[in-house]
């Protein structure tokens, strides 16, 4: 096997994994951003002029939604040295694995592919006819 | 006298019963349906193709000329009983097999005469190269295991082969299967269609090679292939000069299911290529049938080292024509456990410096 494609598999699952090991760590975090390049442009006064705020007094004593999120986006160690931990296990396996295969090199050969002869093959009758089907369904989960 | 008809579901092979209210053919195992045409064509063409023909002329190998075999040797390893062939200008000492002792037991007599030789292109120089190459790069290889290869000891052995060529008539049956997957607001669903796909043709192989050598293990001669038989010329003794030579011990005849299960698997490779456009393909039924079918004896080219380490028997062998290097080497399980730790290690401080980064 080559230990290029086998390296390269390994990068790319911990570059999949790593954006959804950031999720898991941080429930709160969003992907739309928080603030745009465009804040200037943006026309507050019609904003304020829309909204009575008058209405949102009651929730003062409530703890602020971003606060809260302050305190979720908190690093973990002990979660990311789990990830960390569980993803290097992961990759280890694969280049050892590789590493273990490339001292086996001996393997029976199935197949007389090596010696069909040139221009042999000859496709006289080929004919594709519908037998039957079936059909499975699975409820969605919601 | 009437005969008795009975059809079998493509489904689950189950005896098909006919459906009057939907005059259709209906299987009561698995209680699918068919149309009454399809389950006939279908019928007809996996019964028409369940034999294979598979026959050989096998009488492969020539007689010796007077004088032809006069000055060879024959020596005898009474370790692994191999049987080794040399002319009068080689002297051999050790079993090129298993590194024993062997001892001349008179001149050769009998067996067949090889009908070619493919003779030997890379020397002793390049086989040396290809197993330090060979061991390079090997991280969970023993190092003691390096220093202790005792290099100097390849020899080069023409190891006997039979040569199987042969034209296939061939008409297999495949099924095929599509997936279509679709959903709606509270199901997901997936509909498997079942096509029944006969393919019928010409096919034709050349020199297929079967090891002729009990000695030779099978997959280490089949690990060095392909040899280009376009170099191959006809035998002559004088080939042997500074070589070893093998007796073959399994016949022509012997070697047959081999070159068969070879053939008949790269003829349904071939045919199955050709059914395209769904999401798998099964072999249903073979029928191959051999024509020109005939059987040559020939010897190979192979550098072959055999050492031992730790108890253990190791044999690498070198395609003397191309140079294919092959044998399995020991593995170091403590360098193995060695690099799996320090990989995790590593790994782990890497990621987690890296959450750490994104997530302050």
């Amino acid at each position: 096997m080559n230990i290029r494609k086998i390296f390269a598999a390994a990068l790319m699952s911990v570059a999949i994994m790593l954006p959804a090991a950031a999720v898991t760590v941080l429930p709160g975090t969003s992907s739309q951003p928080q603030f745009t390049a465009y804040a200037d442009d943006y026309d507050y006064e019609e904003y304020l002029d829309e909204y009575d705020f008058d209405d949102y007094d009651d929730y003062d004593s409530a703890p602020s939604k971003s606060s809260e999120t302050k305190e979720k986006k908190k690093f973990n160690p002990v979660k990311s040295f789990i990830i960390a931990l569980i993803i290097s296990l992961i990759i280890a396996g694969i280049a050892v694995g590789s590493m273990y295969s490339k001292l086996k090199t001996v393997h029976k050969k199935d197949a007389a592919s090596d010696y069909k002869k040139e221009g042999s093959f000859v496709l006289e009758n080929s004919s594709d006819n519908y037998l039957y089907k079936k059909v499975s369904k699975t409820k969605r989960s919601s | 006298m009437s005969e008795l008809l009975e059809y079998k579901c493509p489904a689950c092979g189950g005896k098909l019963e006919f459906n009057s209210g939907t005059q259709n053919m209906k299987c009561p195992f698995c209680y699918s349906e068919f149309d009454v045409a399809a389950v006939q064509e279908f019928n007809h063409a996996v019964q028409s193709s369940d034999e294979n023909s598979m026959q050989w002329e096998t009488s492969a190998g020539g007689e010796w000329g007077s004088g032809e075999t006069e000055g060879m040797k024959v020596y005898h390893c009474e370790s692994c009983g191999a049987e080794i062939v040399t002319d009068g200008t080689t002297a051999a000492s050790k079993c090129p097999y298993c590194d024993s002792p062997i001892v001349m037991t008179g001149s050769f007599s009998g067996d067949l005469k090889p009908d070619y030789v493919i003779p030997f292109k890379l020397d002793k120089k390049a086989a040396t190269a290809a197993l330090n190459k060979h061991l390079e790069g090997k991280r969970l290889l023993p190092k003691i295991f390096r220093s202790d290869n005792h290099i100097d000891e390849i020899k080069g052995v023409y190891v006997p082969v039979w040569l199987f060529d042969a034209g296939a008539d061939a008409n297999i049956v495949f099924k095929a299967e599509k997936e279509r997957r679709w959903s709606d607001n509270e199901y997901s669903y997936v509909e498997k269609s079942y096509y029944s796909a006969v393919r019928a043709g010409k096919i034709a192989f050349d020199n297929v090679p079967v090891d002729g050598s009990t000695k030779m293990e099978d997959d280490l001669m089949e690990s060095i292939e392909p040899f280009d038989f376009k170099d191959a010329v006809d035998f002559q003794t004088a080939y042997l000069s500074g070589y070893l030579a093998d007796r073959y011990d399994v016949t022509a005849e012997e070697s047959i299911d081999r070159a068969n299960e070879r053939i008949k698997k790269s003829t349904v490779d071939a045919f199955k290529e050709t059914v395209t456009g769904y999401n798998s393909v099964t072999t249903e039924s073979t029928d191959i049938r051999l024509n020109n079918s005939k059987a040559k004896y020939a010897l190979y080219p192979v550098w072959i080292l055999n050492t031992s380490w730790n108890g253990n028997k190791y044999t690498f062998a070198m395609n003397g024509q191309t140079g294919r290097f092959v044998g399995n080497l020991p593995v170091d399980k403590g360098a193995a456990f060695r690099w799996f730790s320090a990989i995790t290690a590593i790994g782990t401080a890497v990621i987690f410096g890296i959450e750490y980064l994104l997530m302050r």
